[in-house]
């Protein structure tokens, strides 16, 4: 089975309010520079040597994500000579999937030509918003113009499979608010949407602001009503919804993100970044002195504490939870034939928990139990509570 | 004096906390060769990372070291390390009695301090030789010359000739180790009389049992022999006996004079309790020696398994903690908010935050401690007393015809430009001055009479954060006062925690009851509903704050393929609604109990 390759670029200009992730405003031009030199060495350090006993470069590839931070604030030298790496460590496949993260503000013509010749053929742009009140409330450093021209440009470089972030459940923003910017959104004709409901997570500093109550609270139920009226929308533009918070036209579904759900191989680069490969979990270093550090040692960089041999209990866990993400939910027969088990008695003592789920129209099955599980879309609702039925 | 006791010196370290104990002691072993320069580790005989990592010292430690003099002759050091922060006043005094002499340490830039005169009055009345030491001799700011007068005014004790020495840079430390054999009285003791030897401490150890530390004072103990301990009035046949160097070596046998070690297969600390007289059971001596006060805890708290279900552990943990620390106690209370846990008494604060920190660190377990408190004497009206550790347990007001709280005399030592402020933190925490005295023109000793629930508050961090670290603190117990106190509870999302209820002055109930409040708000975090938060004394509100809400029930977003990040969080949301059932609805993280109670510089 091919896998797929995780590239993870740990800067921002400037750090979103929001965002709890592994990202710093803190480097120079040198140090992109440098730090895209020190994920080919590390590549090659996976290849000479392996990586938690795996040999990932052995292996076909056929999706490449880059993300961030913001992979966007690569140069188009850097970005060329990343990929033109990647492609002469692995074993790239004809059709093979490769996204770039971007955000309006960082990306320019030039770069985007830069990526198309490095063989880029798929772009994420972080638009989040057509507001510009809630950009700035979010610590975007763009307006919405500034977003919509910037899509404009890559489709004029010549990027087809175009996907946009948008983000909703933001304090201050009423549903009005959000469709229309969903509106504005579709206007622009990609291929492929995310739509993510705001998390407020501790530690950040939109966190703070809101627990002493600077900003306005977050309605639940005009949470999920943007989440609810932003899925009728799309589906009668002509967006199918394949997972939680993923949306495209057909033939777009990403397949990179596939891979997460499905539980399919994939390999992590960079600080930080995770991976699974052979039923392990690990994640690089987290800190960026410490995975150069490692490097320069001639090391693989990966954090020795994190590996997780997984346990059967836990991948079928970590199976359902993901799966259940995908809209058409997990297949049973494939649940058979990876585990050796059937879904009915591999969670034989949650059935109490989990019949009653369906019972309340969250959960469901097929009536001969054999072939799917999914959640319904009220389901989705409360998904972090099903979940916990898995772990 | 028997020829061997000649050369045999017993003697310990006494100093104010941070005056450089633990670095002199690791000087000395180094400068007598015990350990290789190469196997040094800073704060050699405190072995409990706890220690090293705070650099104080907890327990005492008692080691033998071997020194040639000047005159040509072998000697035997039994070096005894001390604690030096004033909750553990109480082990230093177990050492004392094991010693003729005791080294003072006196920083030469700070002078004395509070415990340091607590340290040589516990020392004086073991009838210590005490040898004055000037360290951190070698900092610009060191002024030798007034400190040594410091010595001789305040302390009355001769400093003309006191050793000048940086234990850091190993200064003046050959010469100290000159007058230590000079100094410091021989041991006496007739090595054919009746055995009669100290425990001054002991341990559990899993391969030999039970270790007593001990000092022999007449007699000679060797393995084979049965010794009885004579206020347990148990026997026990010797297995071993030995010196610590600072492994424990065996020898022969332990004569008059000496300090070292007894294993007899005793099963449970508590058999060998430290302060018992060790004695021959076939030639018994006629009198026990006069052994310790028993250590008085002046502070209580409850502590509970943050999970439930570590119960079992929990108590397992603190009986282990307990077999080593003689000062620690706990028994079995059960609190509506937190379930089954223990109701503990500690020596002071510090103590008390060692405690659970080993708890922590050690077992791996993690535990809530509800806010500390001392022991109020409660007067019914039906003439009835009751001793209350435990604010929950205090009865109906319609009952209690009034509360008496322990007052301590309070010893403090500072530069004389703060006694302006510490005055006015005195004040606001009901002290009485009783008088004031320089020490020196620019040193000056307060002593107040102060409610000992308000010195373990956030006293001695209010005390070291305006003095800047220059103020020092004593105290003891002096005895009970009728006074005016109420108790605040504390409610969340109406329901009442127990954990969180405080007996206070009256006086101050309203700012203590505003400040908790708004520390909660602080730590407690957003949940999916609102948590109002509030203090109460009876029924009446006399504080309010609220958390706002704050609820998500779907994970948008996955980061980069972290999975295991997700798991994480969906097993958290698991148990903390497993936990979430112990606070009524409202999940409460251990810090907030601690952070209801720091310090805070801008009150």
């Amino acid at each position: 089975m091919p896998i797929g390759v995780y590239v993870h670029i740990p800067f921002c200009e400037r750090k979103c309010n929001y965002c709890s992730f592994l990202s710093s405003a803190q480097f120079s031009r040198e140090t992109l520079s440098e730090y895209t030199k020190y994920l080919l060495r590390e590549v090659s350090l996976i290849k000479q040597k392996g990586i938690c006993g795996e040999h990932p470069c052995e292996r076909p590839v056929d999706s490449i994500f880059i993300g961030g931070g913001t992979p966007s604030l690569l140069d188009e030298y850097d970005i060329g000579s990343l990929l033109g790496g990647l492609r002469k460590h692995f074993d790239l496949k004809k059709d093979t999937e490769i996204t770039i993260e971007t955000n309006p503000n960082s990306l320019n013509r030039s770069k985007l030509k830069a990526y198309l010749d490095a063989g880029v053929n798929r772009i994420s742009i972080g638009l989040q918003s057509f507001d510009d009140e809630i950009l700035a409330r979010l610590g975007r450093l763009h307006t919405a113009e500034e977003g919509m021209a910037a899509v404009e440009s890559a489709r004029n470089a010549g990027f087809t499979n175009i996907n946009l972030d948008l983000m909703f459940g933001i304090p201050g923003q009423s549903l009005d608010i959000w469709m229309k910017s969903l509106e504005e959104a579709v206007k622009l004709d990609p291929s492929h949407l995310s739509l993510y409901s705001l998390q407020i997570e501790e530690g950040t500093q939109l966190y703070n602001d809101y627990k002493l109550e600077r900003i306005d609270s977050v309605d639940l139920t005009v949470d999920r009503q943007c989440y609810h009226d932003g899925i009728g929308y799309l589906s009668r533009n002509g967006f199918a919804q394949y997972e939680i918070s993923n949306f495209s036209k057909m033939d777009f579904q990403c397949k990179h993100n596939m891979k997460y759900w499905n539980m399919e191989d994939f390999l992590g680069l960079g600080v930080g970044a995770s991976s699974y490969l052979g039923g392990k979990r690990w994640k690089n270093i987290t800190t960026r002195d410490g995975w150069f550090e490692q490097i320069e040692k001639n090391e693989v960089p990966k954090d020795v504490d994190s590996i997780e041999n997984e346990t059967l209990k836990s991948s079928m866990g970590i199976f359902m939870f993901t799966g259940l993400r995908k809209i058409k939910g997990i297949s049973l027969t494939e649940f058979k034939e990876r585990f050796h088990l059937s879904f009915f008695d591999a969670f034989k003592d949650n059935m109490p928990e989990l019949m009653d789920c369906r019972k309340r129209g969250l959960l469901d099955w097929d009536a001969e139990g054999l072939g799917r599980v999914w959640l319904t879309e009220n389901g989705i609702d409360v998904s972090n509570n099903i979940f916990e039925c898995f772990v | 004096m028997n020829s061997y006791q000649q050369y045999i010196r017993n003697f310990c370290i006494i100093a104010h906390i941070d005056h450089g104990k633990s670095t002199l002691a690791d000087r000395i072993i180094e400068n007598t060769g015990l350990v290789a320069k190469r196997d040094m580790r800073e704060q050699y005989l405190d072995n409990m990372d706890l220690e090293r990592e705070r650099g104080i010292t907890i327990k005492l430690q008692a080691t033998r070291l071997h020194y040639k003099a000047k005159d040509g002759n072998d000697y035997i050091f039994n070096l005894i390390d001390t604690p030096g922060h004033v909750d553990f006043t109480y082990e230093v005094s177990r050492s004392l009695a094991a010693c003729e002499g005791a080294i003072l340490i006196v920083d030469a830039s700070q002078g004395v301090e509070a415990q340091t005169l607590a340290n040589v009055y516990l020392a004086l009345e073991e009838d210590l030789e005490i040898l004055p030491v000037l360290n951190k001799i070698d900092l610009p700011s060191a002024r030798p010359d007034e400190i040594k007068l410091e010595i001789e005014e305040v302390i009355g004790l001769d400093a003309e000739d006191a050793p000048l020495i940086s234990a850091k840079e190993g200064i003046g430390v050959n010469e100290l180790l000159e007058e230590i054999v000079h100094r410091i009285p021989a041991p006496k003791g007739d090595e054919t009389a009746p055995l009669k030897g100290l425990i001054f401490d002991s341990f559990y150890d899993n391969y030999l049992g039970v270790v007593i530390y001990t000092r022999i004072f007449e007699g000679t103990v060797k393995a084979g022999e049965v010794i009885r301990l004579m206020n347990t009035k148990k026997k026990y046949e010797v297995t071993e006996v030995g010196t610590f160097s600072p492994k424990p070596v065996p020898c022969q046998a332990l004569k008059a004079g000496e300090v070292g070690y007894i294993c007899a297969s005793i099963k449970q600390v508590k058999d060998a309790r430290v302060g018992d007289t060790i004695t021959s059971d076939s030639r018994p001596t006629d009198h026990p020696l006069p052994g310790y006060k028993k250590a008085q805890s002046m502070v209580y708290c409850g502590i509970y398994p943050a999970d439930g279900e570590k119960y079992e552990s929990v108590k397992d943990a603190l009986e282990k903690l307990q077999v080593n620390d003689a000062a620690f106690h706990f028994e079995p209370e059960t609190s509506a908010a937190l379930g089954f846990g223990f109701r503990c008494g500690f020596l002071g604060l510090l103590h008390m935050e060692i405690i659970v920190e080993r708890l922590e660190r050690e077992f791996n377990l993690g535990v809530i401690t509800t806010s500390p408190s001392v022991i109020y004497k409660v007067i019914l009206k039906n003439g009835d007393v009751e001793m209350i550790q435990n604010p929950s347990n205090l009865p109906d007001l319609i009952e209690i015809e009034h509360i008496e709280e322990p007052i301590v005399k309070t010893d403090i030592i500072l530069p004389k430009e703060y006694v302006g402020s510490i005055m006015e933190i005195c004040q606001d925490r009901r002290g009485k001055l009783l008088h004031m005295e320089y020490l020196t023109p620019t040193r000056v000793q307060l002593h107040y009479e102060m409610p000992l629930n308000e010195v373990i508050y956030d006293f001695f961090d209010a005390l070291k954060s305006k003095t800047r670290g220059y103020g020092s603190l004593d105290y003891e117990f002096l005895r009970y006062e009728k006074s005016n106190l109420v108790k605040m509870d504390i409610l969340l999302n109406k329901d009442l925690v127990d954990a969180f209820s405080m007996i206070v002055h009256e006086s101050k109930a309203y700012a203590r009851g505003r400040f908790v409040c708004e520390k909660l708000k602080e730590v407690i975090p957003m949940h999916q509903f609102e948590v109002p938060i509030q203090a109460s004394i009876g029924q009446k509100v006399i504080a309010r704050e609220t958390v706002r809400a704050y609820r998500k029930d779907v994970i948008a977003k996955c980061y980069g393929g972290d999975i295991s990040r997700k798991k994480k969080l969906l097993e958290k949301q698991k148990e903390g609604k497993k936990r979430m059932r112990q606070f009524g609805k409202v999940e409460v993280p251990q810090e907030a109990f601690t952070a209801v109670l720091r310090y805070d510089d801008n009150k």
